[in-house]
């Protein structure tokens, strides 16, 4: 006998939900046995960025991107930057109306070549994103999902297809610190990273070095060796900057030291392409080629100031770089 | 390790299925699959997680009206059958 309850398979928490009830992302929700998504259409962060602010440093460098987020998350990291809309309701919220013809048409307005789906967690309003990104593509812009990956395999396999590129979050390489700190697990994260590797989208990772809770070497170079092993030298890594923020405003930010650091240990562990990100340092902003040593892109903040990639290969030696880069497509 | 089995079984699903569409509660074939995860992982604690919450529907469905909130038919999810 049906209960006109459901369940949810999109995120691994499975949430089995009563009517009147919504599952641990907030934004979906049991109406008389049908699950419904309460932010179709319906963002609540629209901006235009430059694509390395999501961050991609590999990807189209110096592009806007169209970025959108409605309310909503699947995780509750206690260090979230962004927890104004990723935490909250959004019944609390006052969105945009925006359904996906308008999204396409925005970024073309706005001559943006990418539409991210970002800030909060595109995952919970997969049907948005995924809408959104079959319409893209067919008007030849670029998708680009910035997640943290707690997605099933699934509804993955669906989204990625029209997905180009990607930034996934990879918070730390313990299933503790995913439970107690972020509340979810680990091992979906790194099945979504590989999965999204494997099947072709241009994947770069990014790790928040939280003062005293991920921070330790070892930790790091877990980490750095699971992105070697699983992913290749050529996965761009990125160590963000931590900033009080949400749960966590007992802690300092994360030290330049700390994150400098982290890339030389990634980089010794053999990562060609480490940065640091959130914070002003020379080096941890500049791409190399990993062949000749050759200073290929330099970014200023968000901005470029020098690239040195010419269709893909480095303006010295012309070994190959790995990443998107304008010129490549038309080979 | 029972929402290993749930994630596998979905993967197999998504294969089976061709890939290109949702399975949602009104189009499911394979309705068993869907019993199987229900089953090995509706008992699962999750006090790590965000809690599961029940909404005030009159606003929500005061707010659908004005157009702040939508309801968008989502996909990927199963009716339970509480047999």
């Amino acid at each position: 006998m049906m209960s006109n309850s459901v369940q949810c398979v999109l995120c691994p928490h499975l949430c089995t939900l009563a009517p009147g009830e919504r599952g641990r992302c907030g934004v979906r929700l049991n109406v008389e046995g049908e699950l419904v998504s309460l932010v179709y259409g319906r963002p609540v962060a629209v901006h235009i960025d430059p694509v390395e602010k999501k961050p991609l440093f590999h990807f189209l460098p110096g592009i806007d991107v169209f970025s959108i987020a409605t309310a909503g998350c699947n995780l509750k990291c206690e260090f979230c930057q962004n927890w104004e809309i990723s935490q909250a309701v959004p019944e609390d919220m006052t969105p945009y109306d925006m359904p996906p013809e308008a999204v396409i048409e925005n970024a073309l307005d706005f001559s943006c070549r990418a539409i991210a789906y970002t800030y909060t967690e595109p995952v919970v309003y997969f049907e948005y994103t995924r809408d959104c990104a079959r319409l893209a593509r067919e008007a030849g812009i670029k998708n680009i999902l910035v997640t943290a990956g707690y997605i099933n395999p699934g509804p993955l396999s669906e989204l990625a297809q029209y997905i180009d590129a990607a930034n996934v979050d990879l918070k730390a390489m313990s299933d503790d610190y995913y439970r107690n700190i972020c509340g979810g697990t680990l091992q979906p994260v790194l099945d979504t990273i590989t999965y999204l590797k494997e099947s072709g989208t241009w994947v770069e990772v990014t790790n928040l070095v939280v003062p005293t809770l991920n921070d330790d070497p070892d930790e790091i170079d877990s980490l750095s060796r699971w992105v070697l092993e699983n992913t290749g030298e050529d996965t761009p890594l990125h160590f963000s900057r931590f900033f009080p923020m949400y749960r966590l405003t007992d802690l300092p930010p994360t030290s330049i030291d700390t994150l400098r650091g982290a890339r030389e240990r990634a980089m010794e562990i053999g990562l060609n392409h480490v940065y640091v990100g959130n914070a002003v340092t020379q080096d941890g902003m500049t791409t190399e080629c990993p062949e000749c040593g050759e200073t290929l892109v330099v970014r200023q903040g968000f901005m470029i100031t020098e690239n040195n990639i010419l269709n893909g290969k480095c303006g010295n030696c012309s070994a190959p770089i790995a990443g998107v880069w304008d010129g490549m497509e038309e080979e | 390790m029972n929402t290993v089995l749930a994630i596998v079984l979905l993967l197999a699903a998504s294969v089976l299925s061709g890939g290109d569409e949702s399975p949602s509660a009104g189009d499911i074939t394979d309705s068993w699959l869907f019993d199987i995860i229900t089953d090995i992982s509706s008992d699962e604690e999750r006090s790590w997680a965000k809690p599961i919450k029940s909404v005030d529907m009159d606003r929500m469905l005061e707010l659908m009206e004005t157009g702040l909130l939508t309801f968008h038919k989502a996909d990927w999810f199963a009716e339970v059958d509480d047999e």
